[in-house]
């Protein structure tokens, strides 16, 4: 399986990832605890390699090999990002409303402005924004393939 | 001597509340025995309800960990390939029809009369006869499984596949007429749902106290009434192809499968809206609860919620981006998908803020809530990426979607449900669930929810299709699906356990205490354990948590201090409200215990079923079977004539106890049923007018003059009907009793001379409706109108019968008041439907 000798290689074969394995002590006998904490110092790039993986393929879109493709899996990324980063925003902002601790609540107002500032006008620009970008891209692409 | 007088005073109104709460508990006891299950009580219908669609939930719910078992390794034999298609159609067709919408009616009709501090909805028999289509319709579809027949073509039915004779079995013929036939429950339950809000209400609830949770089932009443029709016009053409071999969808004679696409994501895309919207209903009423504090932005909401459901019709083309459509249609169609997301946000942050200015107390239902907000935005910021047309076209029928709409679905319906369940269960059996088995069964099920699903995306990416049975190995889906069936079981235990806390038997476990979770809302008001009268007095309502506002609240309703504290006929009775400023206009009498919707449910199942298997002599015995019961249960349970005009309701209020006309509760559920009917009427006109759109040979033939000449003598003798039922109601009202009985009959004839003639129009044209899809939409239309003046002819009838029996007079005339009402729109369709039948082939 080619998928995952990449993985194994992504995470062992990389000279960087090796290096932090041996920085880790794993390979070596050592406790439980200890492998634990070299696996969370390798984690992130780990879940980088992983990421990276996760994404090849023969029938893969963000594996692309044609023009259409690459400009879609762009299309993809950029969403991807923007989804992640509002994602843990409103999760943030969620926690942070849940957990508040202090005496008096904040003003009515500042509910209002959250309100209209998250629900209207932040997504009306963000949208408004993907929306130019994905459009202009689709006339592009008709208009490269002949179609529409 | 002052001390006596109190004594003898107080024990006299302890006495007299004695005596209302016997009387009120005659009223409205729950029928005993095996009698139970004639019960009507919104209480027990709606218990009933929320049971079954939960039973359909684990059906679909194991008919995907079957699926998932298949999918766990490549090249798996686990089920056949034909199995395998019959288990992804049933399991999206149940969770979709039989579970998700069902639920939240269920729920509605369980909650929303305590909610308005009415006692029950405005009409019990049509709930339970809902309730039993629903029942008998769910078994019937599910069951074919077991006989290896169920339908195979996908949920949402695509022909040719679907009208290929080869390619798909009687299951197709289940698929349409088991869910048409729920479809129609699900309407009525809609139209219940809506008066209710509009009507039900506790005197002084204007529109601006209306709880959340109300609002949000009028938007979601009126979606489905809008939503709905387009499918069951399309389940006719449907079915009519695969009967009778009438050419809807077949390109090689005039048809178009592309019509099927629009009628079916007409209803697909608000239904997703009608599945979404009251989870978001139930946030907002827990959200308020845990925080404390009154919702934060109410009429933001509000607005959001009306916005979303008006938005919801206009985005279907994104289920068809990749259909070959026009570049500007696709770039409409995405902006107003991704323009949903705003009303959507809205709602969010206004329960964010909420939660940000009260003080939130840690709970079971919270915590569904905050994970139902995690799961739900993904799905939404997944929506958005999907709902660009260019990446469509690389993510559509991959996985990619599959996971999308699972995390729309479970993060804005099942969570919210299972957050709901929390709530609630104390409202219902006034016992609590297991704190700690709702907190494992949570983090079971957001774990196992996530592993399950975050993949999917990846595997759709790299290029995995949807409803594929198995895969080949080495192509990157290996240990995604793996991982993803391993998430999928761990979701299901998660699931597992919560179900098996509402199952078990709470026998001595103690009685929650009265208003459990300091509520504000009025279900709150209920007594541990509930009374079968639901409210002990209908309170005044001047604010929109009351139970906040006035800590005596629940002192004053229980000592029955506010109106309807008594029940002196024994009768089961509750007020009316005008639909604005919700000002007492009728005491009304609902009806009790009866097995009638039971058993018209039954005849009406059995008719569809029979036509299922194509064995049209029971059919049609069966219908008529149906429609004499439905008759029978108008005649003795409808428009009772009362013993006197009017009844005291306390606070020296007199309320008249017979209405018609716009006061009245049954003209609203025609004019709303009627709303409905016209939307299928109009996807039928849009079936026609699609058909002249893409084809150059529609329409292939041109009305002759002979056959012009009986349209118009048909069109004439639907306004003569209009006009003799409209007279026939005036002579009514005015006491020309004899000349409104002639009117019933004149109009009688002339329904029955206009069913003639508009059936001969298309007769003498020689339209032979297997030729061509022209022909056949033509007399699609023509039997549409004719079944709507046949079924006028009846209620005339129906009318002239009441008349003579003495049940229809000039004082009590709600029968013809309707009747009238339903003429109306049927002229309409008698009107307009010929007229586009016999002209348009002339101009076009």
């Amino acid at each position: 399986m080619p998928q995952k000798e990449l993985f194994v290689a992504a995470c062992v074969g990389n000279p960087n990832n090796a290096d932090k394995f041996r920085e880790a002590g794993l390979g070596k006998t050592e406790t439980f605890w200890q492998r634990c904490i070299g696996w969370a110092r390798i984690g992130p790039a780990g879940l980088a390699a992983l990421m990276l993986v996760a994404c090849d393929g023969p029938q893969s879109s963000l594996d692309p090999a044609g023009y259409d493709a690459r400009r879609l899996a762009d299309l993809f990324w950029v969403m991807f990002v923007g989804a992640l980063v509002i994602w843990v925003g409103v999760m943030a902002l969620a926690f942070y409303a849940a957990r508040r601790r202090d005496s008096d609540p904040p003003p009515e107002g500042a509910a209002n402005l959250l309100i209209l500032g998250g629900g209207v006008i932040f997504s009306i620009a963000v949208l408004t924004a993907l929306l130019v970008y994905g459009l202009l891209l689709m006339g592009q692409l008709r208009a490269y393939s002949g179609a529409g | 001597m002052t001390d006596n007088e109190t004594t003898t005073s107080r024990e006299d109104r302890e006495q007299l509340r004695k005596e209302q709460e016997d009387r009120l508990l005659t009223a409205w006891s729950a029928p005993k025995s095996w009698r139970y299950w004639s019960a009507v009580n919104n209480s027990e219908v709606g218990q009933w309800y929320t049971l079954t669609a939960l039973g359909f939930l684990v059906f679909a719910g194991v008919s995907a960990l079957i699926m998932r078992a298949q999918l766990a390794v490549p090249e798996n034999d686990l089920v056949s390939p034909d199995l395998y298609n019959q288990l992804f159609t049933l399991h999206g067709s149940v969770m979709m029809f039989l579970f998700a919408v069902p639920i939240l009616e269920a729920v509605a009709i369980l909650l929303l009369p305590e909610l308005l501090a009415a006692r029950d909805l405005p009409f019990p028999r049509l709930s339970a006869f809902g309730f039993w289509c629903f029942l008998i319709g769910g078994v019937f579809v599910c069951g074919s499984i077991f006989f290896t027949a169920a339908p195979s073509g996908g949920w949402f039915m695509y022909p040719p596949l679907t009208t290929d004779p080869v390619q798909s079995g009687i299951g197709a013929d289940i698929w349409l007429l088991g869910l048409s036939f729920i479809e129609i429950a699900s309407i009525a339950a809609a139209v219940e749902l809506i008066v209710g809000v509009l009507k039900f209400r506790a005197p002084g609830m204007r529109i601006n106290l209306i709880p959340l949770y109300a609002w949000y089932t009028l938007v979601v009443g009126g979606m489905i009434l809008f939503a709905f029709p387009p499918l069951i016009a399309g389940d006719i053409l449907l079915e009519m192809e695969r009967a009778f071999d009438w050419p809807f969808f077949d390109a090689d004679r005039g048809g178009s499968p592309l019509l099927w696409q629009h009628l079916f994501w007409i209803f697909g895309h608000p239904e997703v809206y009608i599945i979404f919207l009251p989870g978001v209903a139930l946030m907002a009423m827990i959200v308020p609860t845990f925080a404390q504090r009154p919702v934060v932005g109410y009429s933001w909401i509000v607005l959001a919620a009306v916005g979303t459901g008006f938005l919801s019709f206009g985005l279907w083309v994104h289920h068809m981006y990749t259909t070959g459509l026009p570049s500007v249609s696709l770039g409409f169609f995405s902006a107003a998908s991704t323009a949903v997301a705003i009303p959507t946000a809205v709602q969010l942050f206004a329960f964010i803020a909420t939660v940000m200015l009260g003080r939130v107390v840690r709970s079971v239902p919270m915590l569904f809530a905050a994970g139902a907000l995690a799961i739900f935005v993904l799905g939404g910021l997944s929506g958005v990426m999907v709902a660009m047309a260019p990446f469509d076209w690389q993510a559509h029928d991959t996985y990619f979607v599959v996971a999308h709409l699972h995390y729309v679905l479970i993060g804005g319906m099942l969570f919210p449900v299972i957050a709901g369940v929390y709530y609630y269960f104390p409202f219902v059996t006034a016992k609590a669930l297991s704190e700690k088995v709702g907190r494992i069964g949570f983090w079971l099920m957001f774990v196992g929810f996530n592993v399950a699903f975050l993949p999917m995306h990846f595997t759709g990416l790299r290029g995995m299709p949807r409803r594929v049975y198995t895969y080949p190995e080495g192509l990157g889906w290996d240990w995604l699906n793996l991982i993803s069936t391993i998430g999928a079981f761990t979701l299901a235990a998660g699931f597992a356990l919560i179900v098996i806390d509402i199952l078990r038997p709470k026998g001595n476990q103690p009685y929650c205490e009265r208003n459990p979770w300091n509520a504000g809302t009025l279900e709150w008001l209920e007594e541990m354990p509930d009374k079968p009268w639901g409210v002990r007095s209908i309170p005044v309502v001047k604010h929109r948590y009351p139970l906040w506002k006035d800590p005596d609240f629940i002192g004053k309703v229980d000592r029955g201090e506010f109106y309807l504290p008594d029940a002196q006929e024994l009768r089961r009775e509750t007020m009316v409200t005008s639909v604005l400023d919700a000002e007492p206009i009728q005491c009304l009498r609902v009806p009790g215990p009866s097995f009638l919707p039971m058993i018209t449910a039954g005849f009406t199942g059995a008719a569809f079923i029979a036509a299922t298997f194509h064995l049209y002599w029971p059919t049609l015995a069966a219908g008529i079977l149906a429609l004499a019961s439905l008759l029978f249960w108008l005649w003795t349970g409808t428009a009772e004539i009362p013993e006197k005009d009017e009844k005291d309701v306390g606070f020296g209020l007199s309320l008249p106890l017979y209405q018609s006309g716009p006061q009245s509760v049954g003209w609203w559920a025609m004019f709303i049923t009627m709303l409905g009917d016209a939307a299928a009427f109009a996807s039928l006109i849009f079936a026609y007018f699609f058909y002249w759109t893409i084809r150059s040979d529609f329409p292939n033939d041109v009305t002759s003059e002979g056959a012009l000449i009986y349209y118009a003598l048909g069109v004439a003798a639907v306004v003569g009907t209009w006009l003799l039922t409209l007279g026939a109601r005036y002579w009514n009202l005015t006491g020309a009793v004899f000349a409104s009985r002639l009117a019933m009959v004149g109009a009688i004839v002339l329904a029955l001379l206009s069913v003639a003639a508009l059936l001969a129009g298309p007769y003498v044209d020689g339209l032979d409706p297997r030729l061509h899809a022209y022909p056949a939409i033509v007399w699609i239309l023509a039997l549409w109108t004719v079944g709507h003046i046949g079924i006028g002819a009846i209620m005339l009838a129906y009318c002239f019968a009441r008349s003579l029996a003495g049940r229809l007079t000039p004082r009590y005339d709600i029968d013809i008041c309707n009747v009238t009402l339903y003429w109306h729109f049927a002229a309409i369709t008698g009107v307009l439907a010929p007229m586009l039948v016999a002209l348009f082939p002339l101009a076009a």
